[in-house]
């Protein structure tokens, strides 16, 4: 084996790390489907973990996993780049991140993912849903499972975002059977904020008020000939929708200092990072920011010195800023792709899509840090150790925020599992 | 102090069912007095569950009842109803006393029929049907979908007073005049567009575009089984017709999507997860399936028509599909079958000679293929033929969906064995009435409308009054025995109907093991033919070669004798030259050598060009070989079509015999549940009376928990009316109607008119065209409304479009959207600016009742109403909207009455 790719150092400690998480996948695999055995619904005591939150990264099109978390500096696969020293003795990143290398303490990786399909579309699918699946509507993506999943009575703000640069989009179709109301929320990381979230022009809040008063009265009035959820839901949403209201602010990024502005940088991806982590402090459930075009089919490496060096500065700023306020602690962020790239390089200097072997990073609650699962051979082309897909991953998100994937959720008298209970999570990973 | 603590959660629980008064009386004895007025089915004064009051009116103000006010004629249509049966009611089965004039003529309409297979199978207190203010808001959504203008309101209750006959004669007339409005088709169109595209995208053709074509075929009253076989058919060809393929174009004719929706919306069952293997869950959904609507499908491609810029769909001639399981792959590839739900299949398909021609315009960059024999046709005939019974239960069950608010199976798409209908004996009768009425949609929904099932209120009838089911629950238990053995009797005829199964499935392969022996033969022939073409091919081949070099031969023997006949006349003329009369000497017998080989070659191209004859007759031959046995095929196949039939039969049987399992087992959970309600209710008594000794918390919550179990189940079976929220359209032009924006719209075109006409005496043609005027430029400006409004209350597209959601973008909107808020503006002719002029207060808050929520107010929601225009005097045109708008994003503006 090469040095510069052992992952661990050899030490006392980490050696005890690397027998736990090298563990035989197939006894992994054989407990969680023991587990999945004994399926039960999730019921409000399953779900522990209050105000925790998931942020994905979405880089969307296929970041090249050599160019990133999975070097490979000394074989011909690798490309030009070196791989660096992180802060974890022993784990090695791509030149292209030296500022993510800082935070690598606060982080896991996962390098040995064979998810099997190589189209955009359909290995979106995959790794959204945790299921093999060539639907995108036949599951909930996961964001629409950690929202119902750590759903609190009474939460004022949606519990399922997607962020975007600017503007406001509708609500998405991408939660399945568990309903719209778990659809993602598009909401832009401009001024101001959430639509429609500011009162009608000329109208005061006594005016606002008065009309609630008068807007109860009459459901009271209702209510005391029909009762039913679908009603009580109805009535609950203007009260949610007078406490998103009050709390418009959060949306609004330009509400944060300067100092703390000019310290995730200028740029779009930058500013959806600090909308993320104004909504990770409101403890909402999910949010999404999509980094888009990664997909290199030409000039592979000098695109990824432009995109991953906008990726690395404010991502390791994000974590740093996370950790800095304790919100580390109940946040789980993942760095998510739909799969990686070719270890042959093209004629075009590019690489294509490789679902074969590849990697994904996460920080946070829930996971060892420091951690590095499974492990491909020396080129990069074969998992050696530890292969896992999309599926094993889902689990592993959710259980790293207290939510119990094996059990089901219960919709209008059906139950549905929560993860594929073919597969459990890495649990070498979790802690 | 146990018994007082319970008593205090039980009566904070029971607040809404019952109420007492508690000042002179010890928490003992008045538990004892509540149990006591339960049990004697409550004589004393009437309380609101008593007469299921049907607002919050009627509840508490009995006084303000005046026979002309709307909510006046709803309290006492209730008692006048002829299914209204007081909550205590021992007589489940009791016919409802029907009028006279009821009794015998119209005593088999559809609509007393399913009353009666509900009231034979529910054991509880059934709800009365709504008094007819909730009547009139609930027929006007669900046939016209939009509520009924102030006038509308008052105009029906003033018929309802004035014609004095039976309230069943009074809606059926109020329903007739729906169903025959212009509104009807507009409204329906959009129940029906939605059903077939789920809100998907409409780039190809336009969600307007489609709603006109449904619109007019529904104006023209043909038949719905019809506007399902044109959807399925179309093409995107003739101007007329080109809407239709929506279903297809907006799909962008995906083969597998196809596949899942026209299972789905055309038969109720979802196959998706049957593509890969059998479904892991469901017995009755099967790959084949998947694969017996595919092949119908995967012919058929979007074709982009360059030139015209606009999509068509095309379809090959061939393309037969083959399957096999990835659970089981060891049972190797079967070839899928073009066979479809209830077994309707095309058996018989004509094969041809060769692959051109298959096609009447074949397959090309610039040209949509069309072959001579389109298996999309075939599908639209087949999945829409009244033999096709998973077709017509799927639409009796979609349509009943539409008016009730729940399907008798639900979801609507999972019409399967684990899934049973609620009653397949009134799936039945539905599905049957539809063919019987040659699917006439408004012969159907009028059935429906007038069902009591449908009139049916929502409010939860007293179960603390009721003494429970008249036979007992020693009958109850017997009633389970009964039925239970008669479902076990059912259950030995299955082993004679699985037999029947297989025979008449082993007939149909049998009959296609023929077919396919003759395919074989054709498959061979065709090799043969082949085979004959390859040698032709050859033979031409070495004709062309012969010809070329006796041309060349010909050619050159001419100039070789040329050149002799010269060189002859040269020696002449120099006699003596030795060089050249040897020269001519070899040019002569170069000239006879080649002359010699000449009529070799002529032989040999003779025979040649005989060869290639003899294979080009053969080959006519083997052509004729191959059509006739193509047609020997086709006749064959009708073997399998009669088979197939029989197949048919035996499964339609088996149905009815699954149906009345069906129904028998769900009729045993049905007594069941009752009983186990019966039992806790009877413990929580007993408990009560006996003071100590038992945990009264946990006995209200297993009394709550059993109640609302029942309840559910009551109103799932149709005894009580579903809760359901107006849909996405029905809101939008809820909120157009009550706030009177038709208005302006319509007095814009009667000016217009009005100023065309001067003084001229309008004509009866004049009218009908105004008629149409009015109705579309209503229709333009309401769609301002619903473009607006139904997207943020509408599910995601490609999904089922009939649940009921709330989410907090929803409320934004209404509390703040600048557009919502611009229709709250007073303008000419709208509801707020017809009530800035009235000065009246009590005036203002009926004019709103009546116009947002088709009522008139209760005394305590006119005090409120008034104490608030009074506090803020000079605000009062600003109040006057938040009054409006208060009542616009109400419940019960929200849910169907």
């Amino acid at each position: 084996m090469n040095k510069k790719n052992t992952i661990w150092c050899g030490s006392q400690e980490h050696s005890v790390g690397r027998r736990q998480f090298m563990g035989s996948v197939m006894a992994g695999m054989g407990a969680a489907a023991g587990a999945s055995l004994f399926t039960h619904p999730l019921g409000a005591s399953a779900i522990a973990q209050k105000g925790k939150s998931v942020v994905v990264i979405f880089l969307a099109g296929g970041i090249s996993q050599f160019e990133s978390w999975d070097p490979k500096s000394d074989f011909d696969t690798g490309g030009p780049f070196k791989a660096i020293p992180t802060t974890v003795p022993g784990i090695h990143v791509s030149e292209l991140l030296p500022y993510t290398a800082k935070q690598m303490h606060h982080m896991a990786l996962v390098r040995s993912i064979n998810s099997g399909l190589d189209d955009h579309g359909l290995a979106v699918n995959l790794v959204r849903s945790g299921r093999t699946t060539r639907s995108a509507t036949e599951y909930p993506e996961l964001g629409a499972v950690v929202a119902k999943g750590l759903e609190r009575d009474g939460f004022p703000l949606p519990g399922h975002i997607h962020t975007m640069p600017s503007g406001i989009g509708g609500r998405s179709n991408n939660a399945s059977y568990l309903g719209p109301q778990y659809s993602s929320v598009a909401i832009g990381a401009q001024e101001g904020g959430v639509v429609n979230s500011k009162l009608p022009d000329g109208m005061t809040v006594t005016v606002d008020s008065r009309r609630h008063n008068w807007r109860r009265f009459a459901n009271d009035r209702h209510r005391r000939v029909k009762q039913s959820a679908e009603m009580d839901a109805y009535t609950q949403s203007y009260e949610k929708a007078i406490q998103l209201m009050e709390r418009r602010d959060v949306f609004d990024v330009s509400r944060e200092p300067q100092s703390v502005q000019d310290g995730y940088g200028k740029s779009d991806f930058a500013k959806q990072l600090l909308l993320a982590r104004r909504l990770v402090e409101q403890e909402i459930p999910f949010v999404e920011i999509k980094h888009e075009g990664w997909d290199f089919h030409h000039n592979n490496f000098e695109f990824h010195t432009h995109y991953v060096g906008d990726f690395d500065r404010p991502f390791a700023h994000f974590i740093a800023d996370l950790a800095e306020r304790g919100l580390l602690e109940r946040t789980l962020v993942v760095v998510m792709t739909e799969f990686g790239r070719t270890p042959k390089i093209n004629p075009g200097y590019g690489r294509d899509h490789y679902p074969d072997a590849w990697s994904i990073a996460m920080a946070g609650c829930g996971i060892h840090h420091g951690a590095v699962y499974g492990k491909t051979d020396d080129k990069g082309i074969k998992i050696v150790d530890g292969q896992v897909d999309h599926r094993h991953l889902f689990h592993t998100y959710l259980r790293a925020v207290g939510i119990d994937s094996s059990a089901e959720f219960e919709i209008a008298g059906r139950s549905f599992p929560i993860a594929d209970p073919a597969v459990g999570p890495i649990k070498e990973l979790l802690t | 102090m146990l018994i007082a603590a319970w008593f205090q959660r039980f009566q904070t629980i029971r607040a809404m069912f019952a109420t007492f008064r508690f000042s002179t009386l010890t928490f003992a004895v008045l538990m004892f007095a509540t149990l006591a007025i339960a049990l004697d089915g409550r004589s004393g004064e009437p309380t609101p569950q008593a007469t299921d009051s049907e607002t919050a009116s009627g509840a508490t103000e009995p006084s303000q009842q005046e026979t002309a006010s709307p909510e006046g004629n709803g309290g006492t249509e209730n008692s006048q109803s002829p299914n209204s049966q007081s909550p205590n009611s021992q007589s489940p089965n009791s016919q409802s006393p029907d009028s006279p004039e009821h009794a015998s003529a119209s005593d088999d309409a559809l609509w007393r029929r399913i009353d009666r297979i509900i009231e034979s199978y529910h054991r509880g207190p059934m709800a009365p049907v709504v008094g007819n203010s909730e009547f009139v808001r609930r027929v006007y959504l669900d046939l016209i979908g939009r509520i009924p203008t102030a006038e509308e309101v008052t105009a029906f209750f003033q018929q309802a007073e004035m014609a004095g006959s039976s309230t069943d004669q009074v809606r059926a007339q109020l329903i007739d005049d729906l169903l025959a409005r212009d509104e009807f088709p507009q409204h329906y169109a959009k129940v029906l567009e939605i059903m077939f595209t789920e809100r998907r995208s409409d780039e190809k053709i336009s969600l307007q575009e489609f709603r006109i074509f449904i619109r007019e075929w529904l104006a023209e009253r043909r038949p719905l089984n019809e506007l399902c076989m044109e959807i399925l058919a179309a093409d995107g060809v003739g101007k007329r017709y080109r809407p239709a393929a929506s279903f297809f174009l907006n799909r962008a004719a995906e083969p597998n999507l196809l596949t899942r929706d026209v299972g789905r919306i055309f038969f109720g069952r979802n196959v998706q997860c049957a593509q890969c293997h059998d479904h892991p869950l469901i017995d009755d959904y099967h790959q084949s399936e998947y694969f017996g609507i595919l092949s119908f499908v995967n012919r058929s491609f979007l074709f982009q028509d360059e030139k015209r810029g606009i999509a068509f769909v095309g379809e090959k001639a061939d393309g037969n599909l083959e399957f096999m399981s990835v659970f089981r792959p060891e049972d190797g590839k079967k070839v899928a079958e073009t066979v479809l739900p209830s077994a309707m299949a095309m058996d018989s398909e004509p094969s041809f000679v060769d692959d051109l021609d298959g096609y009447v315009v074949p397959p090309s960059k610039e040209s949509r293929a069309i072959p001579r024999h389109s298996r999309r046709q075939q599908l639209a005939v087949l999945a829409t033929h009244p033999k096709n019974h998973s077709f017509n239960r799927n639409l009796a069950n979609r349509l009943w969906a539409q008016m009730l608010g729940i399907g008798i199976v639900h979801p609507v798409d999972a019409h399967h064995g684990g899934n049973p209908p609620i009653s397949s004996a009134l799936l039945r009768i539905l599905a049957d009435e539809l063919v019987a009425s040659n699917y006439d949609l408004r012969s159907i929904l009028k059935q429906i409308a007038m069902s009591h099932a449908y009139q049916r209120s929502q409010t939860v009838p007293d179960l603390d009054s009721w003494a429970g089911p008249a036979q007992g629950t020693d009958g109850l238990r017997a009633e389970i025995q009964q039925v239970t053995e008669r479902v076990q009797q059912f259950s030995t005829n299955q082993q004679d109907f699985e037999a029947r199964t297989k025979s008449a499935d082993e007939a149909v392969r049998n009959a296609q093991a023929k077919v396919q022996k003759v395919q074989n033969d054709i498959e061979d022939q065709k090799k043969e033919l082949q085979r004959l073409r390859d040698e032709l091919g050859t033979k031409q081949k070495q004709l062309t070669e012969v010809k070329s070099k006796q041309e060349s031969q010909k050619s050159l023997l001419s100039s070789l004798r040329t050149a002799a006949e010269e060189s002859a006349k040269a020696a002449k003329l120099i006699p003596m030259d030795e060089e050249l009369s040897a020269s001519q000497a070899l040019l002569e017998k170069r000239v006879a050598s080649i002359a010699e080989s000449v009529p070799q070659l002529d032989a040999t191209l003779t025979e040649v060009q005989e060869q290639v004859t003899d294979l080009e007759r053969e080959i006519e031959d083997q052509r004729s070989r191959v059509i006739a046995l193509g047609s020997r095929r086709v006749a064959m196949s009708e073997f399998v079509a009669e088979a197939r039939g029989v197949q048919r039969n035996v499964q339609s049987e088996h149905q009815i015999m699954l149906d009345q399992i069906t129904d028998g087992t769900r009729q045993a959970k049905r007594c069941q549940e009752l009983l186990d309600y019966l039992e806790v209710r009877d413990q929580a008594r007993t408990a009560a009376a006996a003071e100590n000794g038992f945990d009264p918390a946990e006995l209200v919550k297993k009394l709550e928990i059993a109640e609302e179990k029942l309840i559910a189940s009551w109103r799932r079976a149709y005894a009580l009316g579903q809760i359901r929220g107006l849909t996405p359209e029905q809101l939008s032009s809820a909120t157009f109607y009550a706030l009177e924006l038709h208005r302006p719209a319509e007095q814009k075109v009667r000016t217009e008119w009005q100023t065309t006409l001067a003084d001229k005496e309008p004509t009866a043609e004049d009218l009908v065209a105004l008629r149409k005027r009015i109705g579309d430029a209503v229709a333009e400006s309401q769609w301002q409304v619903e473009d607006h409004l139904a997207p943020r209350f509408s599910s995601p597209g490609g999904t089922p479009q009939d649940g009921f959601f709330a989410t907090t973008d929803q409320a934004l909107t209404l509390q703040n959207d600048a557009t919502y808020q611009s229709w709250l503006q007073s303008s000419e002719g709208t509801l707020l600016h017809r009530l800035q002029a009235v000065k009246n207060d009590d005036e203002v808050v009926d004019s709103i009742y009546l116009s947002v929520l088709s009522r008139s107010p209760d005394s305590e929601e006119r005090q409120q109403a008034r104490e608030y225009l009074a506090q803020w005097p000079e605000e009062r045109s600003s109040v006057l909207q938040e009054l409006v708008w208060g009542l616009l994003a109400s419940t019960e503006f929200r849910f169907v009455p």
